[in-house]
Formats: structure tokens, sequence, C-alpha cells
């Protein structure tokens, strides 16, 4: 695997109930397949 | 991402989760979820920060592609519907991997709507990651 600095380490985002979220903290139980859509349409 | 939705089983047999991020309005997340029938982790940055750390393009250019309509298209004819927008309509999308470690596996910036990596691509890059 290529190490590649990951530049979401120090970004949040919010869950449904408007509750900040550290994206760190989403894969720190394993890995992840990280999706960003366009928009809720 | 309906595509991806299906493979997330795909993705459980190398041990990883599916999480989507949006760009709209956390109220807007649980119609998302309802009319995608997705019920996975989802979640939301309506300040694009995290899209614009990633570089993901926001261009009028990747949102009128002709690649864009084709998508669309082919979305359409397999039961998609969009209806109103929730969100940045200029804003594209991406794929990431990332490991446990934070380090990341793979990282795809879509061209334009519906563009996403091969399912193999994922694949590999979740083979990829020692130690897990």
């Amino acid at each position: 695997m290529s190490e590649v600095a990951n530049p979401l380490e120090h970004q949040d985002v919010y869950d449904e109930a408007g509750a900040t979220v550290a994206l760190r903290s989403l894969w720190q139980s394993g890995p992840i397949v990280l999706v960003f859509v366009r928009h809720f349409g | 991402m309906a595509q991806l939705h299906h493979e997330s089983s795909t993705f459980k047999q190398y041990g990883a989760r599916l999480v989507v991020v949006g760009n709209g309005k956390p109220w807007f997340i649980q119609g998302f979820r309802e009319k995608a029938s997705y019920d996975g982790e989802l979640y939301t940055d309506p300040s694009l920060s995290s899209f614009r750390a990633m570089k993901l393009r926001r261009t009028l250019r990747s949102t009128m592609a002709l690649s864009t309509v084709r998508s669309a298209y082919k979305a359409y004819k397999q039961g998609f519907r969009q209806t109103s927008v929730r969100g940045d309509v200029w804003q594209q999308g991406g794929v990431f991997v990332v490991a446990q470690s934070g380090e990341l596996a793979l990282r795809y910036a879509s061209e334009y709507a519906g563009d996403h990596p091969p399912v193999r691509a994922i694949e590999e890059a979740l083979r990829a990651i020692p130690g897990k």
C-alpha cells in the first residue's frame, strides 16, 4: 500500500442529529470506503 | 452511490465499512436515506471543507459534461430518479479507501456525476492494506 498523507485527519462532518463527528474517528475501528456524494438529490 | 451501496457486502469481506458523506444540511439526511434505500453510515459537510481538502472538483464544466448526461440516463434506466437537489449542485464527489492507520489506500476524484472508480480497484486497495 502506498503511504499517502490524509488531509481528512482534521476534518469534521455532521450526523443526522446535527452533532459534529471527527472524520478520523470513522476509520479508527477498521478500514473504510469513504464516498463523497455530490448532493442529497 | 447506488452501485457502491450494492457492493457494501463485498467491502465487508475485507473488513471495511462503507461511509457516505454528502453536503446538504443535516436535516436532509433522512430523506436521502429513504430515497436511496441506504441504511448505512451517512454524514454531511455543508461547509464543503472536507471536499476541498480532498481537492474534489466543483465546476460548471464537470457538472454539465456530456458524460454527466450519459450517467444520468443510465441511472434513470436503472430506476433512479433525481428530484430536488439538497446540497451544492456544482460539487462533484469522490471515493477514498482509508486504512485504520489513517493512510489513504485509494483516492479517486470524480470528473463528472456518476463517475466512480471500478469496484475492482477498491477491492485491490482494500487487499493491499497490511494487517487488516
